[in-house]
């Protein structure tokens, strides 16, 4: 006898651009220099993914493995104070294209990036903007498909602490700017509503 | 006792097994998004205005990003003549990030008076969500106390933005009446000491007006009063949203007044209600 166990909702990439078919073509049309790209998939792959089905580290080759631009990733969030209704947030990024006749939207996403002891009261989320959605298949590991995102991640002003004046937390862009970072796609856990100053 | 409070009565109290005191159920729509928000936005609206700030309020209220379930302002915050209950409601998700921003970088006699007014603000946000809730502890029951407590204490701050029709009445005749009795003595001064003198008695006669305004506003409206019964009323009868008339009047459109375009308006109510019934029994 087998018990149903809870609906497991999974994240799922939409909206497929044509004119990106490899990382040469992304850095091309992103311009993000092709040097960034290999550095942050290895780091990527180093940290993220078991050693025997880790991305080649060979330039040649990781220029080789065939890319999935997408513009729009569905996260399911449970919703607050329920067991099995999901909201799903939709994060778009459409780069330098329009998004309906209005200005291109790269939505901010929280990103799981630590502990819950880390940021202070953002517990280890830390809101990034979302730059690209990345499948990248491993042909040489069973043709295994990567959901990875392009991020630029910010960081919290005071460690994460409640500023005395607002009460709120307040993050800035990094100053010293690796502007992109790679993410697993599994790590982006809703939209996030930021004001800007 | 209601006799006593000048009270009527009505038909309610002489009922069997009625309390007539739990009869009165919060209402987050009316209570809070159109009653307590809006009074809350006419406060802010004055106290930016004071401040110099209204012209940043509107610029990050306009500039606000998409989130899922916002809907994000087309309008700045003063081009929006009516605000519909959706749209308060949706206030309350971003009033206080918004606030934060506009009221940023205080000179150094504002920091006290923005740091009050956000404290207010945050208040009265906390304890809307919190009344949100569909199910509670004791723990969060003493949170939305704490909220109420917290935005009574502080709500001070807005007070001189309270002025009644009335009130600014006695502040326009008291400021006349001060220009005049100024402008005899004013007539006796050398000329070269006049401009120092005005400036003074402008300074003066502000805080004279601001004293008055101080002494005849107050915050006791019904719907402030409200606020205080929805900890008891979460303790008896459950959550506030079950109760909220907000699903009613949605329901209004869906159950009449769709049914009342369907209908060949000839005894109409009869097909008003199969019309519903119908469309629910086919939909399930």
């Amino acid at each position: 006898m087998t018990a149903a166990g809870p609906v497991v909702r999974r994240r799922v990439l939409k909206g497929r651009r044509e004119d990106v078919s490899n990382v040469v073509d992304f850095s091309r049309i992103w311009g993000v220099s092709l040097e960034i790209i290999y550095r942050e998939l290895i780091r990527y792959s180093r940290h993220n993914l078991p050693a025997a089905h880790r991305l080649p580290e060979d330039h040649a080759m990781l220029r080789s493995l065939p890319v999935e631009l997408l513009t729009q990733l569905e996260i399911p969030v449970l919703a607050f104070q329920e067991a099995d209704v999901y909201e799903i947030h939709r994060a778009r990024s459409t780069g330098d294209l329009h998004f309906r006749n209005q200005g291109s939207r790269n939505d901010w996403v929280w990103v799981q990036t630590g502990t819950e002891e880390m940021y202070g009261a953002l517990r280890g989320h830390l809101p990034a903007k979302l730059v690209a959605l990345l499948k990248i298949m491993d042909y040489r590991s069973d043709d295994t498909v990567r959901w990875v995102a392009g991020v630029q991640m910010l960081i919290p002003v005071n460690s994460g602490r409640l500023s005395d004046q607002y009460g709120l937390v307040t993050v800035q862009m990094r100053e010293d700017a690796p502007g992109f970072t790679i993410v697993d796609i599994g790590t982006i856990l809703g939209v996030a509503h930021l004001i800007q100053e | 006792m209601c006799d006593n409070l000048g009270i009527g009565q009505n038909i309610f109290h002489r009922l069997d097994r009625v309390s007539a005191s739990d009869l009165y159920k919060p209402d987050m729509l009316h209570t809070i998004y159109l009653g307590l928000f809006k009074h809350m936005m006419d406060w802010i609206e004055g106290f930016l205005k004071k401040h110099g700030r209204l012209q940043a309020f509107d610029d990050v209220w306009k500039a606000l990003p998409p989130y899922p379930g916002f809907l994000v302002p087309k309008k700045a915050y003063r081009e929006v003549t009516q605000w519909q209950g959706k749209e308060m409601r949706n206030l309350g998700r971003c009033i206080l990030g918004v606030l934060a921003v506009a009221l940023r970088q205080p000179g150094g006699a504002q920091v006290i008076p923005f740091k009050r007014a956000l404290g207010c603000v945050r208040a009265l946000v906390d304890f809307n969500m919190m009344a949100q809730y569909r199910s509670h502890t004791s723990d969060t029951i003493a949170y939305m106390e704490d909220y109420l407590d917290q935005f009574h204490k502080l709500k001070d701050i807005f007070l001189e933005f309270r002025v009644t029709k009335r009130t600014q009445d006695k502040v326009d005749k008291q400021r006349k009446e001060i220009r005049r009795q100024r402008a005899l003595v004013i007539e006796r001064v050398a000329p070269s000491l006049r401009r120092r003198m005005r400036d003074d008695n402008r300074q003066e006669e502000n805080d004279l007006c601001l004293d008055l305004v101080r002494g005849e506003s107050h915050f006791n409206f019904i719907k402030m009063h409200l606020l205080s019964h929805f900890c008891d009323h979460i303790r008896q009868f459950g959550n506030i949203p079950m109760y909220s008339t907000e699903i009613g009047e949605l329901a209004h459109k869906t159950h009449i007044k769709d049914g009342w375009r369907q209908s060949n308006k000839n005894d109409a109510a009869r097909q008003i209600v199969h019309s519903y019934g119908r469309q629910h029994a086919i939909r399930m």
